[in-house]
């Protein structure tokens, strides 16, 4: 061996275990988390003692950013945390249920018998953090701005419906019922000024300050979920003469068109902020960080629930770093930068060996119940098992869109390649689907084992939800008999095939589509081993996707929710007859029925009665199996040991700082 | 000199414009369904969401439209505000920035110019050291490390590379973090009292007579400093050891040498200044391609450079932002060859400008 060739061997020992320390994660074991089995873990030298080295500042490494903090616009997470940081709201939950409220700015409330009215008696002595005095008019003039900004793109539909009728997204439909004028700033300004100046004042009408120390808000029907809308950050309380000296709408209706449909970049609040919160925002360096700084004056002198924190906040700070690359926000928290992190599930096995303390989900106590890890001086807390808000669906479209052609359909005709336009409108075939969809396997390859069974639309532990109630399991004896029935017959005879589109990516959605076309390969299901039953899995950039969907393309499309509101209208009405269902193109008549039954749930105030309706429309979907309702995956939350506070409110858009303290 | 630069710059408008152009070719490709993806969350709650998005932007409106919009902007029929218009040195908002994009070119683009300087150093001085010592110590010992060295450089993802750097000096020693500033220096920075005058946090900090700031920033930039230098020296080693040994060869070489001057005095005086010529285009590229935003650099070491946003902003089909870049970074590329050429005037005398 020459010696070029000796020193060249020797780099390339020196480059390999350079890499295979890197990938050693110090000597550690990792395991694959399952669900119910220990973790094992190999001692690591981490240290004993969990004292921050600076406990006056908070700091979270994230991806992702808001779009600005106007509470009238915001409808992402990431805002919304900002803003659950900074304003209060009238109501605000009691800790860690979702299900119960406390009062925030409202000292208390009353509700008419029949439902239609509440009335809010306004706290004094609040201040905004630029010192103005809270007042109600403030508090009218907050739910008014954000329902006349309007903009289906933002959260105003979860007011316009309860306020002015169901079905009712945006208050552009005041002036035409039709929506033609949704989101269409140019053309309601063209509009008929009496009948801006009409539906100007039918929302002031909806929500009036008393002159004596209350608000009152008239809804057009009794609206089980408005408690609900009222906590979250679209129920901010903003200072009026604050937002009107910053650009915002001057509270006069011949004007108010002006404001609306505001976009990202010409919402007035996009990057200011005043509101009344224990944090107020110091700075926002766009892709770097947002950094809150504790407001001085809070006014909360009592616990807002059991056990809540009072006057200001622990922290002087509060860090928000944008850190897209997860080896870079693990760097962090292992050196301490970051005291929680947000951690991709394809990732847990590297940082559960450092774990030194695991607290798993209580659902009786909605807490936590912790232990230490056999690898009790790991810096890290593991909260695990909480339940989560958001989830996956197949929704089956029942008439795809053709028109100019479509690539996903094969042939367009049931001859064994390809599949016609009505295809998923047999039911047989959706049930189909559904017998034939590998619960289990989906949950251990999308979620580590870490998720649970969905019965129906709704999510475990709403109101309404039955775990035994109806549902699809995993059978291919009953996948085969469904299809064998399937267009009397014709299905099982000539074969199909179509595509199966995902937004590049997105591993979960690309999982369904090849959980379902193993399961149509399998023996049980094509017994001959023809072959027959093809579906393709198709991976598309993501606007492709999405306007695929909206074109109703797409014979099956994956597509997911988070929920808005702790509450089952906000599940069933995108889930059964809005947001999904209309790219599903229903019968008429089936959407007809689900929409009754949705109306009539969200107009119901009985939490009895209520849950009876969600139950029929569980049942109601069953029947029609209007799509495959996937499982819903369970959180994991870590933070560095020396963080004290954290609890579980499923619907909080981020982290409450407020709560937080570190030793 | 003078007519010379004139004419290279009074090219640069049609240069950028004509790339933007293309862009705006290219795009047409996508529906207008598919463009109005940028302004939609996810699966919008109907279809006049789609629907006022594709009218708000025009995205289905005649490409010679949409491009003078994107020329002169829109007027808000609301407001009555101008939006836009590159005419109006206005480059449009950045959805993927949530910002206007001139101001994110003038918050990214000093961290990526303060990167640029502080790396050229290391990137360019190394490379040329390392291809000078192998030259001069032809196929020994020496020669064979350095070139060993440079090659597993070059070799190297950028990714696996700069993560491992950061998992052992940053994650176990602590010496070097990522980003820009720690939490104390920023907040420092950021106080009214700390006057930024150019947002590059060295010069800054020096300007404000903060040297501990100043430490504390050139801390965070020696990881990623480190990582685009030993990735860079492959190059900049073979192109200055081939051109070494070509000059070293040369007949003046060994007349120095029969004339008795030092060996070092015969390659610091008579042949480095000559093998650096071929060696000066490469580090100008270097240049460039730093000035450009250098992506995955700037993601693992979490630093806000141009690199990072204009790959977001490509991903999701963030046109007007993509073509803010297009446009500044034409320039850069424009100006900084522009002063590569002039330089070579000055490397070289037998090189005139034409």
């Amino acid at each position: 061996m020459s010696r070029k060739h000796l020193l060249i061997g020797i780099g390339m020992l020196v480059v390999l275990s350079m890499a295979l320390a890197a990938c050693g994660g110090g000597g550690a074991v990792q395991t694959i988390i399952v669900e119910g089995t220990p973790m094992v873990v190999t001692p690591t030298t981490a240290p004993v003692s969990f004292d921050s080295a600076d406990p006056t500042t908070f700091t979270q490494t994230t991806f992702g950013e808001p779009e600005g903090f106007d509470p009238a616009y915001e409808y992402e997470t990431a805002g919304g945390e900002i803003i659950q940081n900074t304003y209060d709201a009238l109501v605000f939950y009691n800790g860690p249920d979702a299900t119960s409220f406390v009062p925030m700015i409202a000292t208390d409330w009353t509700v008419s018998d029949d439902g239609l009215t509440y009335t809010f008696t306004i706290r004094e002595g609040v201040t905004f953090h630029n010192g103005d005095t809270l007042t109600p008019a403030d508090v009218a003039y907050s739910i008014q701005r954000g329902i006349l900004q309007g903009g289906t793109f933002t959260p105003q539909f979860l007011f316009t419906e309860p306020f002015f009728g169901v079905g009712v997204y945006d208050v552009a439909e005041l002036v035409d019922p039709t929506g033609a004028l949704d989101d269409d700033a140019a053309g309601l300004a063209a509009a008929d000024p009496a009948a801006l100046v009409a539906a100007c004042e039918q929302v002031q009408q909806a929500i009036v300050d008393n002159g004596d120390g209350t608000v009152t808000f008239t809804l057009a029907q009794p609206w089980g979920p408005f408690l609900a809308t009222l906590a979250q950050s679209w129920g901010a309380i903003q200072d009026k003469a604050w937002v009107i000296a910053n650009g915002g709408w001057d509270g006069d209706c011949a004007t108010w068109t002006q404001w609306y449909a505001r976009d990202a970049e010409t919402t007035p609040l996009r990057e200011i902020e005043n509101g009344t919160g224990p944090f107020m925002v110091d700075h926002w360096t766009r892709g770097e960080e947002i950094v809150l700084v504790r407001n001085p004056n809070y006014w909360v002198t009592e616990p807002l629930w059991e056990g809540a924190p009072t006057g200001p906040a622990a922290f002087e700070r509060v860090v928000i770093r944008s850190v897209d690359e997860w080896g870079t926000r693990f760097a962090m928290m292992q050196a301490g930068d970051s005291d929680f992190t947000v951690v991709p599930r394809a990732n847990i096995a590297q940082i559960d060996p450092l774990v030194g303390e695991r607290c798993d989900y209580n659902a009786e106590t909605l807490g936590f119940d912790c232990a230490p890890t056999e690898n009790p001086n790991g810096p890290f807390r593991l909260f695990i098992g909480h339940p989560g808000v958001t989830r996956t669906d197949a929704f089956f479209t029942f008439d795809i869109n053709v028109e100019g052609g479509n690539p996903f359909i094969g042939s367009g005709e049931l001859d064994g390649n390809g599949i016609p336009a009505d295809f998923f409108g047999d039911v047989n075939v959706r049930r189909a689907f559904n017998y034939c969809f590998d619960f289990d396997a989906y949950i251990a390859e999308v979620f580590a084992g870490e998720a649970v069974m969905n019965v129906g639309y709704l999510i475990p532990g709403m109101l309404g939800y039955d775990p035994n109630g109806p549902a699809y399991y995993y059978d291919l004896e009953q996948c085969k008999a469904e299809i064998e029935l399937a267009w009397g017959g014709a299905v099982a005879e000539n074969g199909f095939r179509f595509q199966i589109g995902y937004n590049t990516g997105n591993t979960a959605r690309q999982s369904v589509g090849e959980i379902l076309q193993a399961a149509f390969q399998d023996p049980t299901v094509d017994p001959d081993g023809t072959g027959k039953y093809q579906i393709e899995v198709v991976g598309l950039p993501w606007p492709t996707f999405l306007s695929s969907i909206r074109d109703s393309r797409i014979p099956i499309f994956v597509s997911g929710w988070l929920e808005d509101i702790h509450d089952p209208h906000n599940w069933a009405q995108p889930e059964l007859v809005g947001t999904y269902a209309s790219r599903q193109r229903m019968p008429d008549d089936m959407l007809a029925a689900l929409q009754e039954q949705v109306n009539a749930g969200a107009a119901e105030t009985d939490p009895a009665a209520r849950a009876a309706i969600y139950a029929g429309l569980t049942q109601m979907d069953f029947d029609n199996a209007l799509a495959i309702r996937l499982p819903t995956a369970t959180g994991r939350h870590y933070e560095q040991r020396w963080v004290q506070g954290w609890y579980y409110n499923m619907i909080y858009p981020g982290t409450y700082f407020y709560v937080l303290s570190k030793q | 000199m003078l007519n010379y630069i004139i004419r290279r710059l009074a090219l640069v408008p049609f240069l950028l414009f004509g790339t933007t152009i293309l862009v705006f070719l290219m795009i047409q490709f996508l529906s207008p369904a598919e463009r109005s993806a940028l302004w939609l969350r996810d699966v919008p709650r109907n279809e006049a969401a789609w629907d006022a998005a594709i009218k708000k932007y025009c995205l289905d409106c005649p490409i010679y439209q949409q491009y003078w919009m994107w020329l002169a902007g829109v007027v808000d029929p609301t407001s009555g505000e101008r939006e836009g218009g590159i005419l109006h040195l206005d480059l449009g908002y950045s959805r993927t920035a949530h910002q206007d994009v001139i101001e994110m070119l003038k918050q990214r683009f000093p961290a990526t110019l303060e990167l640029a300087l502080y790396a050229v150093i290391p990137i360019v001085g190394g490379g040329v050291w390392l291809g000078v010592l192998s030259a001069v110590n032809h196929n020994k010992p020496i020669d064979q490390v350095a070139r060993v060295f440079s090659i597993v450089g070059y070799s190297f993802p950028t990714f696996v590379f700069g993560l491992l750097v950061l998992m052992a000096f940053y994650a176990k020693l602590r010496w070097f973090p990522p980003g820009r500033l720690s939490d104390w220096a920023s907040a420092a920075v950021f106080d009214p009292a700390f006057r930024q005058y150019t947002t590059m946090m060295t010069v800054d900090a020096l300007l404000n007579l903060r040297f501990d700031i100043f430490l504390d920033a050139l801390r965070h930039l020696v990881l990623p400093i480190t990582t685009l230098s030993y990735l860079s020296w492959a190059l900049l080693l073979r192109v200055t050891r081939s051109s070494m040994l070509e000059t070293l060869r040369q007949d003046y070489v060994t007349t120095a040498r029969a004339k008795g001057l030092q060996e070092r005095a015969v390659i610091n005086k008579h042949a480095r200044p000559n093998a650096l010529i071929p060696v000066a285009t490469i580090g100008g590229a270097t240049v460039v391609s730093l000035l450009n935003g250098v992506v995955i650099t700037e993601t693992i070491f979490d630093y806000p450079g141009i690199g990072s946003a204009a790959a977001r902003a490509a991903l999701q089909l963030d046109v007007i932002t993509v073509l803010g870049f297009i446009l500044f970074n034409g320039l850069i590329l424009v100006v900084a060859n522009l002063i590569i050429d002039i330089l070579y005037v000055f490397i070289d005398p037998r090189v005139t400008l034409e």
